[in-house]
């Protein structure tokens, strides 16, 4: 299956009603924030409507918020054995 | 007059906001980045919708992603926004619609794309109807 990656790139501070509530959505709350949805011509629809505000790639496997939190943590240098009870 | 007490009109009266006529090189770089990220956008949805398209065919996504030849979108709106002579990318756009937009008060019906309103935010018209 495929999904788009969407990305809020721009705030919302002065747009219009209508683009925040598009924006609301298709799930994306502040700049930054990323949302996987399905590649269907509907969600197409709602992101041609604010294409100046988003990015979009495309993605085979939508991820949860976990998961990409794992994805940005960096490298801490060390690896854990063994832990102290 | 020279030094703190030169004639200057922001000192003869309080808030001075000027809004130069023409865009700085800066301004310039940044709308065509600007365009540019549009297009991408436009360029991952019809990807996207073509992607959904083979899927459903049976082309798995990485084959998908690299056939020559694309899935038309089913979307009206997209399939306009791909072609030219409704949407053209930035590297089809005349100087002249990049940084500038229709007014009918300004003389010879053009101002700077930087006078608009919340402008980098927006999308202004690509195509110019009447030349």
């Amino acid at each position: 299956m495929v999904f788009y990656k969407i990305t809020l790139m721009r705030s919302l501070i002065g747009t219009p009603k209508a683009t925040r509530t598009i924006v609301k959505t298709l799930g994306l709350g502040k700049r930054g924030s990323t949302v996987y949805r399905r590649a269907t011509p509907a969600i197409a629809g709602s992101i041609l409507k604010v294409k100046e505000l988003v990015d979009v790639q495309l993605s085979e496997k939508s991820l949860t918020k976990e998961e990409q939190r794992v994805l940005r943590r960096s490298n801490p240098g060390f690896e854990v054995e063994k832990r102290a009870v | 007059m020279f030094g703190p007490f030169k004639a200057a009109n922001t000192l003869f009266g309080g808030l001075l906001w000027k809004v130069p006529w023409r865009m700085s090189m800066g301004q310039k770089y940044r709308q065509r980045t600007r365009l540019r990220q549009v297009d991408s956008v436009i360029k991952q949805l019809t990807l996207g919708l073509h992607v959904a398209r083979a899927e459903s065919k049976g082309i798995v996504y990485d084959e998908a992603l690299h056939m020559k030849k694309k899935f038309k979108p089913r979307s009206k709106m997209l399939r306009l926004f791909n072609k030219s002579s409704f949407f053209p990318r930035e590297e089809q756009m005349s100087t002249k619609n990049k940084y500038t937009v229709f007014d009918k008060k300004e003389r010879d019906y053009r101002k700077g794309v930087h006078k608009v309103p919340k402008w980098t935010k927006i999308s202004s018209p690509r195509l110019t109807k009447f030349h």
